[in-house]
């Protein structure tokens, strides 16, 4: 199973970052995430996410309700594209939280390599997706593999 | 043009069940015509309709192929109040080029919409359309093979338990894996089997009284199937396209039901994730988010069957450019 996981960095002053990665399904447990002690605000890395499914997508809402209920602040950085698909299709999904970075996804149709690349949506950043870009592996083109027009609409 | 004959009362039909002759609704002749060309050669008869007034007059056991994209927003809204509002009359099959998703709510809501397929342009050239169609008209409805080529290899598991579906995940994501399906699509096929095994192992099982026996239990509790309820749980690929199957001996499941979800999903709104134990209600809506190709075949009381199909010929846009279809088919022949 692609079971999921986390680590929490410190971060300077009070804030932490939680890096996770895997699968969000129903056995994902993120109570204990939910309850970390600390004032601090929380930064979930979320660049290993590949797959959430439908009772995960309800155990992340649980999770995101219960830091709305402890009025804990926190941020989403470098959201994979599975998360940014419920990002975009999920309503709530993000709870009181701040998105400040997602990953774009690149395909290379020649040697079928792909790559993420990080997107800042902080106030100010461009939010220009270079459409192409070339293959670290083959050399060839890389395309942007999602919607250009679509991709990040959650944030507009 | 052939001119339909006024029809008799008929009873009611249900979405998808047999629909003997064939029309396509279309005021620009031109529009279709390869379509229609093609239809003629492979089942015979086609009428072709100028007006949705003439959809009227047609037998409710009918097919009508309407060209969604092709059609004024007011126009669609009436198709949706027409086929919408009459029960029992004929069966719609909307036929689209774009993306139609932002009317998905609407149409799912309305339970106008039990079939749309993805069509490019006006070629026949879709094996797809064709092996809906006979479907539709009462041909045999089960099996992920029709959708491909003979000679393509169909791998088959039987799952009965909680841990033999977690078996069957890491199978075809390895299967994947292996044929150098890129990760994105790889994921989308492992949530497209998670979602149907789930929903063969905890929705479709009915006791004798018919109450379901595991719908409510929470989905990280595991459930062991009765022997002799084991799920078929079939997947291939022909180089093009992956395809998932999972298969119940229940029948159990409700066209009604799965478009309300599809509705509900689609809307966004407040009520769309249910948040109690059992079911999140996302389930429909993950499968077609992540498919290329959703079918439902139903035999009530005896079998459910859904396909999935995925277009993996490329990367993940060119899988979202690419549309998504959808059908329910009823199996009305049995006793």
């Amino acid at each position: 199973m692609n079971n999921l996981e986390w680590k929490i960095e410190q971060l300077p002053g009070e804030a932490r970052l939680v890096v996770l990665s895997g699968a969000i399904t129903e056995d994902a447990d993120l109570r204990a995430l939910a309850s970390l002690d600390g004032a601090g605000a929380l930064s979930f890395d979320l660049a290993g996410v590949d797959q959430i499914n439908s009772c995960g997508v309800r155990e992340w809402i649980h999770f995101v309700r219960r830091l709305a209920e402890a009025d804990r602040s926190f941020e989403m950085v470098h959201c994979s594209p599975a998360i940014v698909r419920q990002l975009n299709t999920i309503a709530n999904f993000r709870g009181t939280g701040r998105v400040r970075s997602v990953m774009l996804p690149y395909y290379c149709a020649s040697c079928r390599g792909e790559v993420l690349r990080p997107m800042d949506l902080t106030p100010g950043a461009s939010r220009e997706i270079v459409d192409e870009l070339p293959c670290p592996t083959c050399g060839g083109t890389m395309e942007f593999d999602d919607m250009p027009s679509t991709y990040v609409s959650f944030s507009s | 043009m052939s001119d339909p004959s006024t029809p008799p009362n008929q009873p009611a039909s249900e979405p998808g069940s047999r629909a003997r002759s064939v029309a396509f609704l279309s005021e620009d002749a031109e529009e279709l015509a390869e379509l229609v060309r093609g239809l003629r050669r492979a089942i015979g008869e086609v009428i072709v309709l100028q007006s949705l007034e003439q959809v009227g007059s047609l037998p409710p056991s009918s097919l009508v192929a309407v060209h969604y994209d092709a059609r004024a927003p007011t126009d669609r809204n009436r198709l949706v109040s027409d086929f919408g509002s009459t029960a029992g009359g004929p069966t719609l099959l909307l036929l689209s080029e774009k993306r139609a998703r932002h009317n998905f709510a609407q149409l799912f809501g309305s339970h106008v919409l039990t079939n749309m397929l993805v069509i490019n342009g006006n070629a026949f050239n879709d094996n797809d359309l064709l092996v809906t169609v006979r479907k539709l008209r009462g041909g045999d409805i089960f099996g992920i093979e029709k959708y491909f080529a003979p000679g393509v290899e169909t791998n088959r598991l039987r799952v009965s338990t909680t841990a033999e579906k977690n078996w069957a995940l890491g199978t075809i994501t390895e299967y994947a894996g292996v044929l150098g399906i890129p990760s994105r699509l790889r994921m989308l096929i492992r949530t497209v089997a998670d979602e149907y095994l789930t929903n063969a192992l905890y929705n479709a099982p009915v006791a004798a009284d018919g109450t379901r026996k595991y719908s409510a239990r929470p989905r990280n509790q595991p459930v062991a199937l009765e022997p002799g309820e084991t799920i078929d749980f079939r997947f291939c690929y022909d180089g093009q396209r992956f395809g998932i199957s999972a298969s119940d001996p229940f029948g159990s499941l409700e066209p009604v039901q799965v478009q309300d979800y599809l509705a509900k999903g689609f809307r966004a709104g407040e009520d769309q994730v249910s948040m109690g134990t059992g079911g999140a209600g996302l389930g429909f809506f993950q499968i077609l988010d992540s498919l290329s190709h959703f079918v439902i075949n139903l035999d009530r009381g005896r079998r459910t069957e859904m396909i999935g199909l995925v277009e993996v010929s490329g990367g993940y846009r060119n899988f979202a450019e690419a549309g998504k279809s959808f059908n329910i088919f009823v199996n009305q022949g049995t006793p």
